[in-house]
């Protein structure tokens, strides 16, 4: 019985016969619906890729796992030895971390003083992708400063910054050794990076850290992970995770998303009013011939399906159309990033677009349910026209 | 016991009584001549006996089985397998090829796409016989008046119908054309003993009539059974 009422659905669409008003009513209610789905299928493209190109720079940036100490851990050596082994651990590398006050000859500044342990650290963060100068080895002769944090500070290879700190406001000048970029704002402007033994005696600690930073297999099973440790040390520390650490931001990208998606739902709502008004003026432009099917044998409700199916067939026909055009715009931004971006606004040069598979099925399941919303009213109005009355139809 | 009968049938549109208590009974083989001037309720009574449209009192019996108040997919299924249409604008679907209108009815009745060529071949065999064949493909809107009064016929033929209705079938042809459709029905009465339930003005049909029913505002005036029977 589909083929029939799906037949009938083409025909009466203006597809059979050359029916150019029926024809173009048609083609303009399903280019509006594909103009919807592609704008969709775009915006939360790109901001999929806007999404993970963040996370990708804080996880490059900053271990997924921490092991942070009350204050300080002292048998963190032991720690290492314990955790190292759990499945998933990928790296683990001790860190001493002390917001700081750096000052150059012309400029005072707050940021951060990382310690690190040159040789581990590249097991937990892609430290040694960042260097714009120099490299880890740079991390035992001097001090390694963020590429924003150098700028503001006026400074370079070569030059001297003095670093304060601590609570007794120790201070230590080093030799500026290398310079840092890792794309995320807030860190380029604020992270100092030497090696561990060097805040240890700027601070006069002993051989002690304050906190271990831990690099998982799979990044989004952190959390999974970070129970395990934190079982394992049996709850003697606080084990966080760079989810937990980064919630807020996550939680306002997520919700922007959201918000994105319904306001451009709105753009396939307001492209179904033109499929209930193709299919009311189909229905009215046809109530003869639906007089005729009703009298060589379709029930009312056969006639239903047909204007039902007649919509449906318009949104999907929209929908692969945008779905179609989308994919092949995503594709062209990706190959060929001919959308720029200012770099120190976005940390991104080129337009960053991921196509998530769960976005195109929320896309395909809202332009089904508008479009039936949409076809609903006029196949019944087709259902309910009386036979009679329809064949006088002029 | 009569092949279609409607019993004490009225229709009333508001205040205005369209047809009132008309009792009509037509045998297989039958054809039924309801004449009449325009506004006697002639299309009102074919309506009502092809359960297109329900009375406001009076019932309608098929074979015996009331079929007046039938609920809606039961009466398209018994339109569909037991009555056939020719109408005075022929009505074919403007959509659809001659071919396609001809074998639709045939799609409708078994629901199968999967049938698609033997009913193509049925309508087919159809349109060879009324000499369309070579018209298969063509829209209605090529055909002349004639054609399409032929294509119309070979529709409701195709489902093998117990009862054909006609209203005004001469309507919209030329005299030459009529002259030619009255022929085909009598020779589709004799041949295949088809039942016609025509209604119609034009008195040409009295030839080939079995049974004449004269409608005049609403009501019989008479019934007359002609030699033909």
């Amino acid at each position: 019985m589909f083929s029939l009422i799906f037949f009938l659905s083409q025909k009466f669409a203006g597809r059979g016969a050359k029916e150019n008003f029926l024809w173009f009513l048609s083609l303009f209610s399903v280019a509006g619906i594909a103009l919807g789905v592609t704008t969709l299928m775009l915006v939360l493209g790109v901001m999929n890729g806007f999404s993970n190109e963040l996370k990708k720079k804080i996880v490059g940036a900053n271990p997924t796992i921490y092991i942070e100490g009350r204050p300080l851990l002292h048998d963190y050596r032991q720690m290492m030895k314990q955790v190292s082994p759990l499945a998933g651990v990928q790296g683990i590398a001790p860190f001493l971390s002390s917001q700081v006050i750096y000052r150059s000859s012309h400029y005072l500044l707050g940021g951060i003083l990382k310690g690190v342990d040159p040789l581990a650290e590249p097991k937990v963060t892609n430290l040694a992708e960042f260097f714009r100068k120099g490299g880890l080895d740079c991390l035992h002769q001097g001090l390694v400063l963020g590429s924003e944090l150098a700028r503001e500070l006026e400074v370079d290879v070569g030059d001297q910054v003095t670093v304060i700190g601590g609570l007794l406001a120790r201070q230590q000048t080093f030799k500026v050794t290398g310079i840092i970029e890792c794309g995320v704002y807030s860190y380029d402007v604020s992270v100092g990076l030497t090696a561990l033994t060097n805040v240890q005696q700027l601070f006069g600690l002993g051989d002690v850290v304050h906190g271990l930073g831990i690099r998982s297999d799979n990044i989004y099973a952190s959390e999974a992970l970070a129970e395990k440790i934190s079982r394992l040390l049996k709850d003697r520390y606080p084990v966080t995770t760079w989810i937990q650490k980064n919630k807020i931001l996550f939680a306002a990208l997520a919700l922007e998303k959201k918000a994105m998606a319904i306001i451009l739902v709105l753009i396939i709502l307001v492209a179904s009013f033109n499929i209930v008004s193709t299919l009311m003026i189909t229905v009215f432009r046809k109530t003869r011939e639906i007089g005729i099917l009703r009298a060589v044998g379709l029930s009312a409700g056969d006639i239903g399906k047909i204007f039902f199916c007649q919509g449906l067939l318009l949104g999907v026909e929209g929908l692969l159309a945008g779905l179609l055009l989308g994919g092949l715009l995503s594709y062209l931004l990706r190959r060929y990033q001919f959308i720029r971006l200012p770099e120190f606004v976005y940390n991104l040069s080129r337009l960053p677009i991921e196509i998530a598979w769960k976005d195109v099925g929320f896309i395909s399941l809202a332009v089904l349910v508008i479009v039936s919303l949409a076809s609903f009213y006029p196949a019944r109005r087709a259902a309910r026209l009386n036979p009679v009355e329809a064949l006088k139809y002029e | 016991m009569a092949l279609l009968r409607g019993e004490g049938l009225t229709k009333k549109y508001g205040a205005v009584t369209a047809l009132s208590d008309v009792t009509v009974e037509i045998q297989q083989g039958d054809i039924v001549v309801v004449l009449g001037p325009s506004g006697s309720g002639k299309t009102t009574l074919l309506n009502l006996l092809a359960i297109l449209d329900r009375p406001s009192s009076g019932r309608v019996f098929l074979n015996g089985q009331e079929i007046t108040h039938l609920p809606d997919p039961e009466a398209a299924r018994l339109r569909n397998r037991n009555f056939g249409f020719v109408f005075q604008f022929f009505h074919l679907l403007p959509e659809l090829t001659v071919r396609e209108n001809v074998f639709l009815p045939l799609w409708i009745k078994e629901r199968q796409a999967s049938g698609l060529n033997g009913y193509r071949r049925q309508a087919e065999e159809l349109l060879a016989r009324f000499d369309l064949l070579g018209k298969k493909n063509a829209y209605p809107a090529q055909l002349s008046g004639g054609e399409m009064q032929r294509v119309a016929i070979c529709r409701s033929l195709i489902c093998q119908p117990q009862v054909v209705f006609a209203d005004e079938p001469t309507g919209s042809i030329d005299r030459q054309a009529a002259a030619s459709l009255l022929d085909l029905i009598g020779r589709l009465n004799q041949q295949q003993t088809a039942t016609f339930v025509i209604a119609t003005h034009n008195e040409i049909f009295l030839q080939i009539a079995t049974k004449v029913v004269y409608l005049k505002d609403g009501r019989i005036e008479r019934t007359e059974k002609t030699k033909i029977t």
